[in-house]
């Protein structure tokens, strides 16, 4: 059950059941008897009450009788048999398209090597569609954002990147799809290998962190590993799918530093050494270690702030003088916000994308 | 018991749909008409398209009853399939009159000219109005996540199906909606109690 005694009006009003009683009169019993039992909760339940109400009826745009008049013309009309044609059966409609069709089939046949019908990540995105739900996300900001997943692996997704992963994993596997480039710090579940899916190639991890660079404007795909070990395989590799089932790295090993570039147009798949020059290049993640010697926790804060594109949320006054002395590695950010705050003695949640922080500070 | 009896009268309601009865097309319709228009009108003030629109969308499920294996009278399929055919039209409509292309985001009503028949006394209907104005100035998609979650009661995972986004940008989008309406809050409280008093 739900401890309500600490909602103010606002999250009552954003209760689902609260709503329910208020304009259903729905579980009445449960909240009546609440309500008699925390009477210093009136002000708030009356307040949270109009809110309710009145965001209802700010709604309604129309007229009972114009339901009626609505309805009545709606049932004479289907018993009439009238028939509603499709946009696409419409004759100028068939005859508009086939006029854009013809030029356009044309033209994209001429533009081919730039403009592929369907790109690798909506093929496969349709692919993973088929058995579980997923949700799509796309960076459209200029910095840096942080998507968290349901297993508590963190990505770090670059301006302009997309990355399609289900709100929950499947029971076998773990399977995301990636357009763009994005710093992967996955949480270590060997039962559950954690796939990523970026234009024709397939990286296969169990635990680790590391970067795929895979823009669809872009001939090459590249993974560069941080740490850990990752295989990489080609989809179209005959040898994939027994790949994708095995439970040990098989394919392409990397191991920290090395990198793997993919070239699309031949599928040739190339390994070779992070190269300093390269490194330069890639995110600040990829290349931060997260080393703290009796850091203000301000700091510490500011850090992964930069790190993940993430807001944190704290007490400046109460918590800013704690210090931290900690080596923080690959783990996913929220594990990393889980140590740091065993440390503190403080707690973390997750709201509405920030990440707020609570304790009792050091002084 | 009474469950049991509700689900069966239901059921009796979509075989009765399914044979041709349009009478029940007229009782299932009525069940989300209003829902459905109160939605549609946030996107446009042409209450002659909304109508449009709504009676195509059950005409549609009416032509195709044979070939439905489960009701589509459930409310979010409803809202979904509504805003797709909104959304086309008054593309439609736009591409038609100024012949210049729209992007995705097509704007939210102001509100101002919305003629609310419902209301009972002109002093609430006063009231009404300046709720109105306040959520009139939210950016559209924050309009619509307030109308989805105050009207419909939907949850956050039902909102992102409709809107297409991922539930934290809607329990954001959301947070910020709210926080806005807060900045207009101090005289929308005031507002609200002097409603409260009349409706009681």
């Amino acid at each position: 059950m739900i401890d309500y005694t600490a909602y103010d009006a606002e999250a009552l009003a954003l209760d689902e059941s609260f709503r329910a009683w208020v304009l259903e009169n729905a579980e009445s019993l449960f909240w009546e008897r609440w309500l008699a039992e925390h009477p210093e909760k009136d002000a708030a339940v009356q307040q949270a009450r109009r809110v309710v109400w009145a965001l209802y009826r700010a709604q309604e745009e129309i007229s009972e009788a114009e339901v009626d008049e609505a309805i009545q013309q709606l049932v004479q009309r289907a018993e009439e048999g009238v028939a509603v044609v499709p946009l696409w059966r419409q004759t100028w409609v068939r005859v508009a398209a086939a006029l854009v069709l013809i030029p356009l089939a044309g033209w994209l046949i001429f533009q081919r090597n730039f403009s592929e019908e369907v790109t690798p990540y909506h093929e496969i995105v349709q692919q993973i569609k088929h058995e579980v739900k997923l949700i799509e996300f796309t960076n459209t900001t200029s910095r840096a954002q942080s998507v968290m997943l349901s297993d508590g692996s963190s990505v770090v997704l670059q301006p302009q990147t997309r990355i399609s992963y289900p709100t929950i994993f499947q029971t076998d596997k773990r399977e995301v799809v990636l357009s763009g480039e994005a710093f992967f710090e996955v949480s270590k579940n060997p039962e559950k290998p954690f796939f990523v899916f970026a234009n024709g190639l397939v990286t296969k991890v169990l635990g680790t962190s590391f970067t795929v660079q895979a823009y669809e404007k872009d001939q090459e795909v590249r993974v560069i590993v941080k740490t850990g070990k990752v295989s990489v395989f080609t989809r179209e590799d005959p040898t994939a799918d027994a790949k994708q089932k095995n439970r040990e790295l098989t394919g392409l090993v990397l191991t920290p530093n090395q990198q793997v570039t993919f070239r699309r147009a031949d599928s040739r798949l190339v390994r070779s050494l992070v190269e300093k020059p390269q490194l330069l290049a890639l995110s600040d993640i990829q290349q931060q270690s997260f080393e703290f010697r009796q850091a203000p926790v301000s700091d510490v804060f500011a850090v992964l702030e930069k790190a993940y594109g993430v807001k944190i949320v704290y007490d400046e006054e109460l918590m800013g003088a704690c210090e931290l002395t900690a080596t923080l590695g690959d783990e996913p950010l929220l594990e990393k916000m889980h140590l740091i705050c065993k440390v503190l003695e403080a707690n973390y949640e997750l709201i509405d994308a920030q990440i707020v922080v609570t304790g009792k500070g050091c002084k | 018991m009474k469950i049991t009896f509700l689900h069966n009268e239901e059921e009796l309601l979509w075989q009765r749909f399914k044979a041709g009865d349009s009478g029940a097309l007229g009782q299932l319709s009525r069940r989300h008409y209003r829902a459905l228009f109160n939605y549609a009108a946030k996107f446009t003030k042409d209450r002659e398209i909304v109508r449009d629109c709504i009676q195509d969308l059950f005409l549609e499920l009416w032509e195709r009853r044979e070939h439905l294996t489960e009701t589509p009278f459930v409310r979010i399929y409803l809202i979904k399939s509504l805003r797709n055919n909104l959304f086309r039209k008054l593309r439609q409509e736009r591409w038609m009159l100024e012949s210049e292309d729209l992007d995705e985001d097509l704007p939210f009503s102001d509100h101002t000219s919305a003629e609310s028949t419902l209301i009972e006394s002109e002093l609430f209907q006063e009231n009404e109005g300046k709720i109105k104005a306040v959520l009139a100035k939210l950016p559209k998609r924050q309009q619509e996540i307030i109308f989805l979650k105050f009207y419909e009661g939907l949850s956050n995972d039902q909102i992102a199906e409709i809107l297409t986004m991922n539930r934290q940008s809607v329990a954001n989008l959301l947070h910020r909606a709210l926080t806005s309406l807060k900045t207009n809050w101090f005289s929308l409280a005031k507002m609200l109690l002097f409603c409260w008093a009349n409706v009681k």
